[in-house]
């Protein structure tokens, strides 16, 4: 039986961990490299410095002193997102979209005093929620506002969108819709939906819910397929960008679609997860195949093209 | 470049594997380590007791031919009581010659010879030292010579071979008709004559023959040598019963010595000197044997093993050793089949405290501790406090409670409750920690599959640990691990599915079908 499944995976090009790892993340992502990705600040003042367009920075917490001064800081906005700049899996992050007397109220509804977020920062900056409890800064930023295409196939919280870079190359995309079960968060082992996009028209697919395949979104009911996701074009090229900027050659970009700005590059990830393949149902390891024939050199521009071409 | 890093990654797995069974084998094989700790040897004691009185105002000089290692058996301890004496060793022959010398002995002196040793393979021969024995014997004249001729022609009519030959000698020696016979062995039938006689007829017939001395393996205080007739066909030694002439030793029979003429004691300035033997029968354990033999080989194998180290030390390595076994589950229960634990090698110390709490009563008292520590940090979170000093906090809890559910086991005279205090706090302290953020960040679901999974490994590397025959092995063959290391080193390298991913992935088959 297991042989038959290996075969079965093998022939779908099912990428496994072991593989992931061995065969490409210590291949093309070197060491050196990973504290670009890792810390969300060096990220953005990299992406600013190249041109991509990132959330704007409101401001960074690094000490426990600078606490005192958080409502000071905080007064000019009424909304924002506070996040670790190290932390994973979207782990630490309070979105705030507004505020009520002197609390603040998060995405999900609830109320939160200026009090709690003092003490959730301090807890970011322990180190709670980054790889290793490595003491941490916590960051300050534009809270994005979502673009409306989405609003029917989405629970609280903002879609965001995964798209899986080798080489320079987009692989695969997908939308990540937050649902009830995952609190808002779009991360898909927290019980986010993922919906494949056709890296051709940016068209989605069918979605998958804790590893199931679904065609509506468990809470608003609504069908996930069949709607095209705006600015694919620039989203695709942004994410090939990102390779030059951070010279590792395989990484997942993560973009969220605001309203006015459109598609921002939120977060990169050096160790993208494999549930892309569940959300687009097809497996990975064939593109990469092709990917790494490619020696030519091309521009992000020309990579974007040759994927959408060669990659369906 | 993968390819490459394959072939070097190839080539060291290899090595490692062939340097592990090497020593392995050189261990077992050449030190005769057995494989397992539990097969029982039987070592003999055999121990000489010289009596003699010496003479008056003369130097006294003692030499006993003793026993080399030989093919079937292994000399593994030599001792003697001599004291006050001088003693040299010539090992040149087949025997030991062994020279105790003094000045001036007085009153009646006993000296002893004490060796310990085992049978190893009972079929094989005793060893030859030169190519060809030499050929010596002692030439005689006159009747005798015409007796001795005659009995020649006669045996050597009847004989094919050396073994055939020997037979016959021993036979028509030992014929009372034969009237050649008791002219050369006149009326006295001693055995030491017969042989004597018939090395001389197989010296004449140019096959080497000697005296074999030898000595019958049972428990017994006082134990004679006895005398055979030892042959060499052209390519072994052949022994022959002098009475008889029926070829081959009866079991259990130990060979003292083989030599020409020359006795096995000889005392000069001494008189009424005796030897006898002491056998006593002791079991070893094959462990024990292939110390002793090590030590008698001066191996320094064995000398430099963990066997030379003190036995509390041992006792310790005897448990560190296994670890790497227990590392070597974990690691193929997550790169195979994709079992998530909390931290990369918790669960192997939890394992190790298994060992002491039992398994069913250690995983009572960690997922008891865990519960308890959860409640503990939740009630924490509300006040607030920074990361290190909640630590802090949980891991003083966490001592606490040990302490209260060691009291507690004590007073319902449930002396197995002591033993909690072997679990790693600071482990347990941190899993607290980390089981509590994935509860919160991931989910109960996800965060109780994590513990299962981490208990589970944590008991299947503890049954790896603590195998007997396993912890026996890793600890007497240091290759071994060279062999685990190949082994984590192809775990590598491996990047095939995990279990798991059969599971998590199986959506894209289905759809396919």
């Amino acid at each position: 039986m297991i042989f038959s499944f290996i075969k079965q995976f093998k022939k779908k090009g099912v990428l496994g961990i072991n593989a992931r790892n061995g065969n490409y993340l210590f291949k093309y992502n070197q060491r050196r490299y990973f504290p670009l990705v890792d810390d969300k600040i060096k990220t953005k003042n990299l992406a600013q410095e190249h041109g991509i367009a990132v959330p704007e920075l409101y401001g960074i917490i690094e000490y426990n002193s600078q606490l005192s001064k958080l409502a000071h800081l905080l007064a000019p906005y009424h909304q924002f997102v506070i996040k670790p700049a190290q932390g994973a899996g979207g782990d630490g992050i309070i979105v705030i979209t507004g505020k009520f007397k002197e609390y603040f109220r998060r995405s999900n509804g609830s109320l939160i005093s200026l009090d709690e977020l003092q003490y959730h920062i301090s807890c970011i900056l322990s180190g709670n929620y980054s790889l290793g409890s490595h003491p941490d800064k916590a960051m300050i930023e534009y809270c994005i506002q979502a673009d409306p295409v989405f609003e029917h196939i989405c629970y609280q919280g903002v879609p965001d969108i995964r798209i899986i870079v080798l080489k320079g190359y987009p692989v695969m995309a997908m939308l990540r819709l937050p649902t009830r079960s995952s609190d808002g968060k779009a991360n898909l082992h927290q019980g986010a939906i993922g919906v494949g996009i056709d890296l051709a028209d940016g068209i989605t697919h069918e979605g998958v819910w804790h590893d199931k395949i679904i065609d509506i979104h468990p809470d608003t009911l609504q069908p996930v397929a069949n709607k095209r996701v705006p600015h694919w074009q620039k989203c695709l090229l942004l994410a090939a960008q990102c390779y030059e900027m951070t010279h590792l050659g395989y990484l997942g970009v993560d973009l969220i679609l605001d309203r006015e700005q459109g598609p921002l590059m939120i977060e990169l990830n050096a160790r993208p997860g494999l549930n892309i393949q569940l959300a687009n149902h097809c497996g990975l390891e064939h593109k990469y195949k092709l990917i790494e024939q490619q020696t030519e050199k091309r521009t992000a521009l020309e990579r974007v093209i040759f994927s959408q071409e060669h990659l369906i | 470049m993968i390819k490459k890093q394959n072939y070097h990654i190839t080539a060291i797995i290899l090595f490692l594997v062939l340097a592990g069974i090497g020593l392995t084998a050189y261990e077992h094989y050449s030190l005769h380590v057995p494989f397992s700790a539990q097969e029982q040897e039987t070592v003999w004691n055999i121990e000489a007791a010289i009596h003699f009185e010496p003479e008056p105002e003369a130097p006294t000089k003692v030499i006993l031919r003793a026993p080399k290692t030989q093919s079937q058996f292994i000399v593994l301890n030599e001792n003697m009581v001599a004291k006050d004496y001088g003693v040299t060793i010539n090992e040149k022959s087949h025997n030991k010659k062994i020279t105790w010398s003094i000045k001036d002995a007085k009153g009646p002196q006993t000296l002893y010879y004490r060796i310990d040793t085992y049978a190893v393979n009972a079929d094989s021969n005793y060893p030859t030292l030169e190519k060809k024995p030499k050929v010596s014997f002692e030439e005689v004249s006159g009747a005798k010579k015409e007796a001795l001729n005659a009995l020649l022609h006669s045996i050597q009519k009847k004989s094919a071979d050396s073994t055939s030959f020997s037979s016959q000698a021993i036979q028509l020696l030992n014929a009372p008709s034969n009237h050649n016979s008791s002219l050369l062995l006149g009326m006295s039938s001693n055995q030491q004559e017969v042989i004597k006689t018939a090395i001389t007829l197989h010296g004449m017939a140019n096959i080497p023959a000697k005296f074999a001395y030898i000595l019958t393996l049972h428990n017994s205080k006082k134990s004679n040598l006895e005398l055979w007739l030892a042959s060499y066909n052209g390519n072994r030694w052949q022994f022959f019963d002098p009475t008889t002439g029926a070829e081959g030793l009866p079991e259990n029979t130990f060979i003292w010595a083989i030599t020409d003429n020359e006795p096995i004691l000889e005392v000069s300035g001494g008189q009424k000197a005796t030897i006898n033997f002491g056998i006593n029968q002791e079991n070893l354990s094959q462990l024990q044997l292939a110390e002793h033999y090590a030590h008698y080989e001066k191996s320094k194998f064995i000398d430099y093993s963990l066997l030379s180290l003190p036995i509390h030390t041992q006792s310790t390595y005897k448990v560190l050793i296994m670890i790497p076994v227990g590392v070597l589950v974990i690691l193929l229960l997550r790169s195979f089949v994709g079992i998530r634990t909390l931290g990369t090698f918790m669960p192997v110390l939890i394992a190790l405290a298994f060992r002491e709490t039992q398994v069913f009563l250690g995983l009572l008292l960690f997922v008891f501790i865990i519960t308890i520590g959860l409640g503990i940090r939740y009630y924490l979170d509300q006040l607030r406090l920074l990361l290190v000093a909640r630590l802090a906090i949980i891991l003083t809890c966490v001592v606490m409670l040990m302490g209260c559910i060691s009291i507690l086991s004590h007073k319902l005279n449930y002396e197995h409750g002591l033993s909690i205090t072997l679990f790693p706090m600071v482990i347990l302290t941190m899993s607290i920690e980390r089981v509590s953020i994935l509860w919160e960040e991931r989910g109960a679901t996800e965060a109780i599959i994590t513990i299962i999974g981490s208990l589970l490994s944590a008991v299947l590397a503890y049954y790896a640990m603590v195998n007997p025959t396993l912890s026996y092995l890793f600890f007497i063959f240091p290759g071994l691990t060279l062999i685990t290391i190949a082994i984590m080193l192809l775990l590598g390298i491996y990047r095939g599915y995990r279990l798991s991913e059969f599971i998590r992935f199986r959506a894209l088959i289905k759809e396919s079908n």
